[in-house]
């Protein structure tokens, strides 16, 4: 007669704490919900059924924890779906946009004389709400489980590399061009190399490719911005100058080159526009997308060799980078000297011609066909490295984990 | 390490969980009720607690489930109902880590309290 009353009072226990088990967040209950089920069952038959404790203090116990549990899993989840939401609302308009400058560019021989000065005004609006959404959508990125010191890192060489871009800029602007006027002995440039190493620190601090992806990608993008922007601003500020021929710099002779094209004196929106999106054909915006990709692939393969270095320090119960197994080794030796050489054939490339790394280098250096083959090599490279890391049976990751 | 590190000092549940799984792999009641029996009632661990640590430590690879349930131990007296709800967990390599760093540095900071004659009376023997 007890036992039919326990089983009774069981079934009823398990249906009321069932009931609180569909308050938890799906993916909590998919994960938990049945071991969390079988563990209530255990406690209660070993605290209520054997007396232990009356089943009033045990319901008290149960709730008390619960409610605490519920709401730390609800925020939990709320935070992650926020994170995926302000990714999925900045998507959008930003796939919108992307699309539209890109048409506005391309199909600029058309449209400009159809829109005549509206065209200009509308292709330099799509522009800044296209930077100002991409800006707002990395910014979702450091609310994730990006590690602040990967973020800190990313946005102080960000800043650097800013500042560099600008230099570059002013010196492009200000210094006569070179005779030769071409730079495709550039091999790869520093600011993959930069990046890729901003990947493998950010990859091997936190164990995860992503995180030096987003830290090297910071980079890029800061740079990439902060490069347009200073060049919109040194054109606006500089203008009475170019119009004037006192600049014999690059910036001046692209000046006299569209006045030649064109049967008028280039007014500031149409210099802008040709020197931002080029012949109609959004070549420098286009460039710095591939730029801005190929950054973010030097920072993910940073990241991957970062991340699969630490997954075989933990692995060899090892602590610093030398003692990674010998393949990891060899090969991130190989990927450093190969970046270090890029970054020095540049610097003697760029000695040669007295300046620094410009935006129009970057896109040359990109499409020649050594960067091609440089690109190549390097992702054999890390496939071996990927390789050599599922090899590994043990893949303990670091992450913010005593919470 | 820097990994180890970044997960000290551990928060008592973590620690706790990490010492009950120290001796063997153990489902969720186990782990529960070992906690208790550690703590000297100090951590009492709910369901639903307990479950958001293991999912906080899963993820950071603390421990992993076990693969195979291991065979009924001696003196859990719900050892006989196990079924295939019920999940094994253990302790990975790096929560082992994890866990003999944070008893080190617990260990250090009583080795600073006995120096400063901080605890006049306090002993290490169990149970004192």
């Amino acid at each position: 007669m007890k036992q039919h009353e326990d089983g009774q009072k069981r079934a009823r226990a398990e249906r009321a704490y069932a009931w609180f088990l569909h308050l938890y967040p799906g993916a909590h209950q998919r994960a938990f919900g049945q071991q969390m089920l079988q563990t209530f069952q255990d406690h209660f038959r070993d605290a209520v059924e054997t007396g232990r404790e009356s089943e009033l203090w045990f319901w008290l116990g149960v709730v008390g924890d619960e409610a605490k549990s519920l709401v730390r899993e609800q925020v939990a989840a709320l935070r992650e779906r926020k994170v995926a939401m302000k990714r999925a609302l900045f998507i959008v308009p930003l796939v919108g946009l992307l699309l539209l400058v890109l048409a506005l560019s391309f199909g600029g021989p058309i449209l400009r004389p159809i829109l005549g000065l509206m065209f200009e005004g509308l292709v330099f609006a799509f522009y800044a709400a296209l930077l100002v959404i991409l800006m707002g959508y990395v910014r979702s990125f450091p609310q994730s489980e990006i590690r602040p010191m990967c973020v800190r890192l990313g946005l102080v060489l960000g800043g650097i590399f800013s500042l560099y871009v600008v230099a570059s800029n002013v010196i492009n602007v200000l210094m006569p061009a070179p005779s030769d006027g071409g730079s495709d002995a550039i091999l790869l440039t520093l600011p993959p190399l930069l990046i890729g190493l901003v990947g493998l620190i950010g990859g091997h601090s936190s164990g995860r490719t992503r995180t030096g992806t987003f830290a090297g990608l910071s980079i890029g993008f800061i740079g990439l911005v902060v490069g347009q922007m200073s060049w919109l601003l040194l054109v606006v500020l500089l203008w009475h100058a170019i119009q004037h021929g006192a600049l014999q710099s690059g910036l001046g002779m692209d000046f006299q080159r569209d006045s030649l094209n064109s049967d008028r004196i280039p007014s500031l929106w149409s210099f802008l526009n040709w020197e931002i999106f080029g012949d109609g054909i959004g070549f420098p915006v286009t460039v710095g997308i591939i730029i801005l990709t190929v950054e973010g692939l030097c920072a993910t393969i940073g990241g991957a060799i970062g991340a699969a270095l630490r997954r075989s320090d933990n692995g060899n119960h090892q602590i610093a980078l030398p003692t990674t197994t010998p393949i990891g080794f060899i090969l991130t030796i190989s990927v450093l000297s190969l970046l270090l050489w890029a970054g020095s054939a540049e610097f003697q490339s760029l000695g040669g011609q007295h300046r620094l790394l410009a935006l129009s280098d970057l896109s040359s250096s990109f499409t020649s066909p050594s960067a091609v083959s440089w690109l190549l090599g390097f992702l054999v490279v890390i496939a071996f490295v990927l390789v050599s890391a599922r090899l590994n049976p043990t893949r303990p990751e670091a992450s913010a984990a005593s919470r | 390490m820097k990994t180890i590190n970044t997960l000290a000092p551990l928060t008592p549940a973590v620690f706790y969980i990490l010492l009950a799984l120290a001796s063997g792999e153990k489902h969720g009641y186990e782990i529960m009720k070992q906690v208790k029996q550690d703590s000297q009632s100090q951590v009492k661990m709910g369901t639903g607690t307990l479950y958001g640590s293991l999912k906080r430590m899963l993820a950071a690879r603390l421990i992993e489930e076990a693969g195979s349930l291991p065979a009924p131990q001696a003196g859990l007296p719900d050892s006989t109902h196990s079924d295939e709800r019920r999940r094994y967990y253990r302790l990975t390599e790096l929560g082992r880590r994890a866990f003999t760093t944070e008893l080190q540095r617990y260990s250090q900071v009583v080795s600073i309290a006995q120096q400063r004659s901080l605890l006049p009376n306090f002993s290490l023997e169990p149970g004192l």
